[in-house]
């Protein structure tokens, strides 16, 4: 269980990014932190993860105090999986994986063969063990984020935070990541992540932190927080919500509509 | 792993054969035979002739100085480029050579001992990596990229540049000039057996890379995600780089200033063990020492008189280096 209690953040003394908030995830939620761009969810993130200090308020995870962890047992208990990006080196994928057995390994070793087993149990349960021996420099975005994925999950933690884990994605790539997504957290892991799109915060978030301008802050259900009026408050956009019925299964699913389209469609009508 | 542990203990073999031709080639070939005599005549106190102590007091010497240096400067090479997350970082670039061989100028200058020379060329190498470090973290709080750290060490390099001109051009030009202008062109023409003793500053710095070295994978990820992933950044960064700066320093220390080394040798074992520092670093200081006893034979063999060793590196160094850029699957920058 995550509890954040009216958490400040920001990178310099006296001028606070974000904040206060207050939010627990309890064990096996799937929460997403929404809001526009450069609010600071990024600095929200990373204060949680203990890369920045707090600048008042206080973060507990599993009933001890973030800043009581050491680096280790920090690792052991939250796994980061941060935006794809490439590394200076042509890594092969099980080398950048098994990466992710570092906090359970001796402090001077290297990692043994269990540990790459490890590691290739891991890309097999994101279903890219095929990709095993390549380069991770030569792997698309959507690969990419996988391969990070699967090193956070060879850290064998509770906790997973993720920096937008479908942004630079196709909108496949997007919707495969989603899914795994929500399939760990039916497995028990505890997720925390950054999103953009409030369609995927209502496929698979159990729990809504919002944070827009001035000081705006609201968390709770999706069907409590992401209401048009909010939406409207955090993006600046009007946005209908509605229902779509998928006929063959018989499932009901909101989507978030924007209103612009509206404007585009008659811009058309009147050429 | 079983093949890339295979292809490390042909890399043993290949270096030690190395070692085996050098130390039997130069103006008096020596077969292999004679050579264990002459050790085992070492060894038991026995009386040599004159070829035998040749080579037991200045062959064997410079040879294992060639491949102490080579490990050295390949070995921090390596370490640089992984922990500055760039692949075109060498100890010349960050000013690490620069600052030892102002280091050990300034101590040929007043007159010091080797040993003073010695701790001289380290304290300077620690002083130009520091600066540049410094400098980098100040200038990459605006904009973080790969390219201010390049800037910052050719600044603080050619900085110390500029002191070891000024200390060439104030010392006395009959006596130290010349002797700080063919220290700092590199050469172990004259290395004693008493000039070994740098190994045992080579062996623990040696020794504490190869047992952490698994770690610079992850440190070269950035320092946020190395922290994510259970490392104690500042712990590991301060020592290594404490290591391969006192690498760089000792092998100034005893031969000069030896350009391309640290840079060519780890690309070079990149290419064949792959990028994993649990691998590449065995390889890279293997690769290293055999490149440089294959410069030191050529520096003795090529003409009559002794060649510089930064001349022949830089003039094997630059084409091969030019070879891996446009050879490489992915850019270098």
């Amino acid at each position: 269980m995550l509890e954040v209690d009216s958490l400040i953040c920001g990178y310099h003394a006296g001028k606070p990014v974000v904040g206060p908030v207050s939010f627990h995830v309890k064990k096996g939620e799937v929460a997403c932190l929404v809001g526009p761009n450069g609010i600071g969810k990024t600095t929200l993130l990373k204060t949680v993860l203990g890369l920045l200090k707090p600048m008042g308020g206080t973060i507990t995870i599993n009933g001890k105090p973030g800043s009581s962890y050491t680096v280790k047992d920090f690792a052991r208990t939250v796994a980061y999986v941060p935006q794809g990006h490439v590394p200076p080196f042509p890594y092969a994928v099980k080398d950048v994986v098994v990466m992710g057995c570092n906090p359970n390994m001796n402090e001077f070793s290297s990692p043994r063969s269990q540990d790459y087993d490890t590691a290739m149990e891991m890309l097999d349960r994101m279903g890219i063990s095929h990709l095993a021996d390549r380069d991770y420099t030569e792997l698309s975005g959507g690969e990419r984020q996988m391969v990070v994925i699967a090193r956070a999950l060879a850290q064998k933690t509770e906790f997973l935070v993720m920096d937008e884990p479908t942004t630079h994605l196709d909108y496949g790539n997007g919707i495969k990541v989603l899914t795994q997504v929500s399939r760990l957290a039916d497995v028990g892991y505890t997720i925390l992540m950054i999103t953009h799109a409030p369609d995927h915060a209502f496929w698979c978030a159990d729990r809504i932190i919002a944070v827009g301008k001035n000081g705006f802050f609201q968390e709770g259900s999706p069907e409590e927080v992401l209401t048009e009026e909010i939406l409207k408050e955090l993006y600046s956009v009007d946005i209908r919500l509605t229902d779509v019925l998928l006929k063959d299964v018989e499932r009901h699913v909101k989507v978030c509509v924007p209103m612009a389209i509206n404007n585009i469609f008659q811009r058309k009508e009147n050429l | 792993m079983k093949k890339e542990n295979g292809k490390l203990f042909f890399w043993l073999l290949l270096t030690i054969f190395v070692f085996l031709v050098s130390i039997s080639i130069g103006k008096y070939p020596v077969s292999i035979n004679s050579l264990a005599e002459a050790l085992y005549a070492q060894i038991t106190g026995a009386k040599m002739d004159t070829a035998q102590l040749a080579l037991v007091r200045v062959r064997l010497p410079r040879t294992l100085l060639a491949m102490i240096v080579g490990a050295s400067l390949s070995l921090s090479g390596a370490v640089y480029q992984g922990l500055f997350k760039n692949p075109v970082v060498s100890p010349d670039l960050l000013g690490a050579s620069n600052g030892a061989s102002f280091g050990a100028a300034m101590a040929i200058l007043v007159g010091m001992s080797s040993a003073g020379i010695q701790t001289s060329a380290f304290l300077g190498g620690i002083c130009a990596v520091g600066l540049v470090a410094v400098m980098n973290r100040i200038v990459s709080k605006r904009s973080n990229t790969v390219v201010n750290l390049i800037l910052c060490g050719m600044l603080v390099s050619s900085l110390f540049n500029a002191a070891v001109s000024f200390i060439k051009f104030v010392a006395d030009t009959d006596t130290k000039l010349p002797a700080i202008t063919f220290w700092l062109m590199g050469s172990i023409a004259s290395t004693t057996l008493g000039d070994l003793k740098v190994f045992w500053l080579f062996l623990p710095a040696c020794v504490i890379l190869m047992i952490s070295r698994w770690k610079i994978n992850i440190l070269s990820l950035g320092d946020e995600e190395a922290r994510m992933l259970g490392v104690n950044v500042r712990l590991y960064r301060g020592i290594m780089i404490g290591c391969a700066t006192l690498l760089t320093s000792l092998s100034v220390s005893v031969s000069g200033n030896v350009g391309w080394v640290g840079l060519v040798v780890p690309h070079f074992a990149r290419m064949i063990v792959g990028a994993n520092y649990g691998k590449l670093l065995p390889a890279t200081m293997l690769t290293g020492a055999a490149f440089m006893l294959l410069v030191d034979t050529f520096a003795r063999m090529l003409l009559t008189v002794e060649v510089p060793l930064s001349i022949i590196t830089a003039v094997i160094g630059a084409p091969f280096f030019f070879l891996l850029l446009v050879r490489s699957k992915r850019g270098f920058v």
